[in-house]
């Protein structure tokens, strides 16, 4: 016999794996049978079904994770755009995969959908008959992607989806797509495609450094769980012979809800251990150096961040001859008419070593008082630098720095303010009343850029600040009553409120929606105030920076140190006058911060007059002069009892929100498994094979209780182990089961009447009465099932019907097959 | 199952458009097996499931093989069916020195006629029973099985048909034992059952005393059934319908048999062709007109266990070892080859 060498073979020798299986000689598979059986790798081929079902869940799992780059991006295009590039990309690698062709054809399919694709839409007037890339396509991706670059740095959160920054989406997520593909199917590890979500999702979350939202989170855990379930379901992982559990069955499931349950734990944990959220993960390395104000980022949503910050830095220190603390200014805002609002362009700036302009309009008559500050940068990494308006030198700068003419900002020039020490002269300002009430209103064309607003701007803007300032005469008289209205008691410091009522960050839409809101921090009042003003014809801008804070400590030679932290940082509005040029105004209620004096109503000729305060030799008492303001903006965020009863209740909103999403969720597969049932037991009187029907249902709802069928079973074996259950309605199975086996195994002609009702035709009456009789005994066996179980399993069987897991999923007989061809055992 | 459920049942089976004539002859059927399994009761106590399986065999038109020790009532049992059916029964007792044409017959010159004259063996009858066929050489084993397979004798250039119906109910000991020529496995393939008697509980064989003081009970046994019965009984059986859906169980169960790597020989297409027609018989006997996966599982083991032949390793590590390896490879087999179900249109 052929067989004798096989039989000659000492049993533990092993045998090299047979690579492939499919049908080949009985022989060859003999010999391919090893020592140990448990040992040896099979390669599994997936099946189509199974692949086809992956596909989906992967292309949901990497353009989910794109609609997370939502708040950076403003429109929905640019999803579009990606969505269809992945679908295609997968798409074609799919039907790739279903044709008998070499498995490395796929990928190089993918990607040669992804190249045409990406040519087709971004660049076609350089592609090979409007479809193949060529050299002048990579020039035209180049050249967009380079623009998008400049693009992402020059824009602020939420940018305008520009075509580069398409281009560059869909071009890096449908290369993932490629590789995601590629990990899955091809080196068949599917595990590795949460490396997707995880890249992507990335981008939003460092750039906006804000929580991850919980139902994104949630979604995509799910997807990447079912994905991993359907993959191993269909055998798309390469994997070992598999052992009996898994062939159990159960696996599926025990995955499906321990998988669950980490990521109920993971929606729910950062929200009941408040020390666990990504903000306070991330201060031990922000401390070192948070990176305020780096180009392209918006600096209000920047700003807002810093006053939530939970545990300040200490940002700078400074040690001047002014007794009182200084507004440090970083930048200003003054172009209003473009969408979110941005910081100054720094055009026209000159080199630091060319010194400083004389301040725009200050005349020479106002007093002035010469401050001399040394700064020492500690914690803050800037583009610009923080100097008290108006400076007249700074020295000591590392780096090259360029001076704008008329803010006086101090820009570095590929520096930063990182460690810096330097020293900077500057003025006090110190107008009298006449000269502040008799500036006068004309505003030079250097200026007129000061006044600019878009067309259309809210009304509520306009008439506020009319009616604030009605009877005011002079331009200043007009300042002073906008910041005593914001002052005055009506409006409510809060860091909390515009990001509830969605009016967050520097825009008119903002601005209107804060003063009916009437709730807000420092860059609402700001812009409120600068806005409100250019209405009134005063040119005025937003400077943002370090407000003065607290109290310093008088050191030797009348110095005093200011240590100031990230906490501090502040928008103000500055107004022009003629004749005084740019003055602060403090509209910011509710930081203990007090407004300079020449903006307070009752600033008298006199006060001005006497400079008592700032006398650089007189022995004035050390006692701050300004009232000494106790409380930081964080303070008063978290102390404010509406603000913080405002918040819980929006908390608990949200949480009632998720728990009800949770139970809605639940309540689904036991919604499903009722209505198949329904649907079965009303198509037992309609469809050909009632019986058979029947008794999937009885099969799914046994299945329900944890009573398997197994594969070899008989109709005929599960019956009698049904049967064999206590109370079980015998007769009732046993009708069913008569049915069952007519139906499915009796000779055509034969089959009990409906095989041969004509569709639409009316059943003979008998037929009816069998099948209603069917339906019945169905039903008495669920009730039966549901009468035995304990109240627990009744209740497990009706919220979470396992008969749903493979049914709904794939075509099990099918499957089951395969499994049977790959091993004996 | 209740009695109730029972008569459901067969309501429920007359409700649906079954051939009334096909129905008949089931019912004829039914009615015959059970006058022939009520006779053989009287032989052999107990063993119900023994007798059953040796009259699928009759009526499939098979053959037997009867394996166990010896005195355990391999031979009753065979004379016991061949006597309850009415057909010509012969009986070969092997032996070392037995000829082949002590089985096929021979060729004598008969001198008064001056020709020569054909002698039928032992084969030429309906029944044939072939006692300790393991202890014949295996040149004599050979030319019976041929006979059993051709259902022919051919003798000096002439061919003589046997007659159906044709069954041989061989015995044989335990290879084992001393004094046996094993059956190569080539011709353990013809035989459609191989059973084993088993010995009898305490009860059966006190009552096997008491029938046996006074006479054997053989004597007792009429024929129940006429050749001609018989014949239609088997026709009866032929026509019993196999789903493809079964048929295709049917196949697969074989094809696993054929890649399992506990097994070194799987079973053969024939061993696919006798599972088929005895699990027809049984669907009859069970008064069905149509077989059922569940007649297929049952009769997995008596018709494909004698035709395996198992790996070593497996027979060294299989607990039990011997025919009872063979059976709970095959069980395992069974256990994981899918039950066809069609689904319902809408599932």
């Amino acid at each position: 016999m052929s067989d004798t060498r096989t039989l000659l073979r000492p049993p533990q020798q092993p045998v090299r794996p047979q690579a492939g299986r499919g049908n080949g000689s009985r022989a060859g598979q003999r010999n391919g049978r090893p020592g140990s059986a448990e040992s040896r790798p099979v390669r599994i081929e997936p099946s189509r079904a199974g692949q086809a079902a992956v596909s989906p869940l992967l292309f949901l799992l990497i353009v989910l994770p794109v609609g997370g780059l939502a708040p950076l991006l403003s429109g929905t295009g640019w999803w579009w755009n990606t969505a269809l590039v992945v679908a295609l990309v997968l798409g074609v690698a799919l039907i790739v995969r279903l044709l008998p062709l070499p498995v490395v054809v796929a990928p190089i399919a993918a990607l040669v959908a992804w190249a045409i694709t990406v040519t087709v839409m971004f660049a076609p007037g350089s592609a090979l008959f409007g479809l193949l890339p060529t050299l002048g396509t990579l020039d035209a991706i180049r050249s967009g992607l380079a623009d998008a670059g400049e693009s992402i740095a020059i824009q602020s959160v939420p940018a305008d989806p520009v075509q580069p920054i398409v281009l560059l989406l869909a071009l890096t997520v449908g290369l993932l797509a490629v590789l995601a593909d590629a990990l899955v199917f091809g080196l068949r590890m599917p595990a590795l495609a949460g490396l997707v979500p995880v890249s992507i999702l990335i981008v939003p979350y460092t750039v906006r450094q804000q929580d991850f939202d919980v139902v994104l989170f949630a979604v995509l855990a799910g997807t990447y769980l079912l994905l991993l379930f359907a993959a191993a379901r269909f055998g798309i992982g390469l994997r070992l012979r598999e052992t009996a559990s898994i062939r159990s069955g159960w696996n599926g499931g025990r995955a499906v809800l321990s998988g669950g349950l980490v990521v109920l734990l993971a929606c729910f944990l950062p929200g009941v251990t408040p020390g666990l959220t990504p903000g306070s993960f991330r201060t031990p390395l922000s401390a070192q150096l948070p990176s305020v104000y780096s180009s392209g980022v918006d600096p209000s949503i920047q700003l807002s961040q810093d006053l939530r910050r939970t545990n300040p830095v200490l940002s700078l220190t400074y040690t001047t001859t002014s007794a009182s603390g200084l507004y440090l200014k970083l930048v200003n805002l003054s172009d209003f008419t473009t969408g979110p609002w941005q910081p100054e362009q720094t055009g026209d700036a000159a080199p630091l070593a060319a010194g400083f302009a004389p301040p725009d309009g200050l005349s020479a008559d106002v007093a002035t008082q010469p401050v001399t500050s040394d700064v020492s940068v500690t914690g803050l990494r800037s583009d610009w630098l923080p100097v008290p308006y108006p400076e007249t030198a700074v020295t000591g700068l590392n780096g090259d720095w360029t001076v704008s003419p008329g803010s006086l900002t101090v820009t570095g020039d590929s520096t930063n303010t990182t460690g810096q020490n330097y020293t900077v002269s500057s003025l006090l300002v110190q107008p009298t009343v006449d000269q502040l009430a008799s500036a006068g209103s004309s505003v030079p064309d250097a200026l007129q850029s000061y006044l600019r607003l878009p067309r259309s701007i809210s009304p509520i803007i306009r008439n506020t600040a009319l009616e604030v300032t009605n009877g005011a005469a002079s331009a200043y008289d007009k300042a002073v009553a906008l910041q005593s209205y914001f002052t005055s008691g009506a409006f409510e410091y809060s860091v909390s409120a515009p990001v509830e009522g969605h009016y967050d960050g520097g825009n008119f839409a903002a601005v209107a929606t804060f003063l009916s809101a009437k709730s807000g921090y420092c860059i609402h009042f700001a812009s409120a105030m600068a806005v409100m003003a250019r209405t009134l014809g005063i040119p005025a801008r937003i400077a943002i920076g370090y407000h003065p804070g607290g109290a310093g400590t008088r050191t030797s030679d009348d110095l005093t140190t200011f240590q100031v932290y990230s906490d501090q940082l502040h928008a103000w509005p500055e107004l022009w006058f003629d004749g005084v040029g740019w003055l602060a105004f403090e509209p910011t209620p509710g930081l203990g911060l007090t407004p300079p004096d020449y903006s307070l109503p009752n600033y008298t000729a006199a006060a001005a007059a006497a400079p008592l305060r700032d006398a650089a030799g007189s022995s004035a008492a050390p006692t701050t002069p300004r009232a000494a303001p106790q409380l930081d903006s964080g303070d008063v965020a978290v102390t404010d009892p509406q603000v913080q009863a405002a918040q819980q209740g929006t908390a608990w909103l949200i949480a009632a929100g998720i728990i009800l999403l949770v139970i809605l969720l639940a309540l689904l597969p036991a919604t499903w498994r009722r209505l198949r049932r329904r649907r079965r037991l009303a198509g037992m009187l309609t469809d050909a094979r009632p019986a058979s029907l029947g008794w999937q249902e009885v099969r799914d709802s046994a299945r329900d209780y944890r009573f398997e069928l197994s594969e070899g079973e008989t109709a005929r074996g599960f019956a009698l182990r049904l049967a064999a259950l206590y109370h079980m309605p015998a007769d009732a199975i046993e009708e069913l089961l008569a049915a069952l086996e007519r139906e499915q195994f009796a000779p055509p002609g034969a089959v009990g009447g409906g095989a041969d009702a004509a569709p639409g035709g009316a059943l003979p009456p008998d037929e009816v009465e069998r099948r209603s009789r069917l339906v019945a005994d169905v039903q008495a066996i669920i009730h039966s099932l549901s009468a035995q179980a304990s109240t627990a399993d009744d209740r497990r069987a009706a919220l979470l019907p396992v008969s749903l897991l493979d049914r709904s999923l794939l075509n099990r007989s099918l499957l089951n097959r395969s499994l049977l061809d790959r091993s004996g055992r | 199952m209740t009695d109730r459920a029972t008569t459901r049942a067969a309501e429920s089976r007359s409700a649906s458009r079954a051939d009334p004539q096909q129905l008949g002859e089931i019912d004829e059927f039914g009615r015959l097996s059970a006058a022939i399994l009520a006779n053989l009761q009287k032989v052999i106590n107990g063993k119900e499931e023994i007798a059953t399986l040796s009259l699928i065999v009759l009526l499939a038109e098979g053959h037997l093989l009867v394996e166990d020790v010896p005195g355990v009532g391999k031979t009753t049992l065979a004379k016991a069916l061949a006597r309850s059916v009415g057909c010509s029964v012969s009986r070969i007792q092997f032996t070392p020195d037995l000829l082949p044409s002590d089985v096929t017959g021979v060729s004598i010159y008969n001198q008064h006629e001056r020709e020569f004259e054909f002698k039928p063996g032992a084969i030429f009858s309906n029944i044939v029973i072939a006692d300790e066929i393991n202890r014949a050489s295996p040149k004599t084993q050979s030319a019976l099985l041929e006979c059993m397979e051709e259902r022919q004798v051919s003798i000096d250039g002439q061919t003589y048909f046997l007659e159906p119906p044709f069954s041989v109910v061989a015995t044989q000991n335990p290879i084992e034992m001393e004094g046996t020529y094993a059956l190569p496995e080539a011709q353990r393939d013809r035989f459609m059952m191989r059973v084993s008697m088993g010995y009898p509980d305490a009860r059966a064989e006190l009552a096997m005393l008491h029938n046996r003081e006074q006479q054997s009970p053989l004597d007792q046994i009429d024929a129940v059934v006429t050749r001609h019965e018989l014949q239609r009984m088997i026709e009866t059986a032929r026509s019993v319908f196999v789903s493809p859906a079964v048929e295709q169980y049917a196949v697969n169960i074989a094809q696993a048999t054929r890649r399992d790597p506990d097994i070194r020989l799987g079973v053969s297409p024939r061993a696919t062709l006798h599972l088929v027609r005895a699990a027809k018989v049984a669907a009859a006997l069970d008064g069905r007109e149509f077989v059922l996966p569940d007649d297929i599982d049952a009769l997995v083991v008596p018709v494909l266990a004698h035709r395996l032949l198992l790996t070593r390793r497996s027979l060294s590590d299989n607990r039990v070892g011997g025919a009872a390896a063979h059976d709970e490879v095959l069980h395992r087999i069974v256990a994981n080859t899918p039950v066809p179900l069609v689904a319902a249109r809408m599932a």
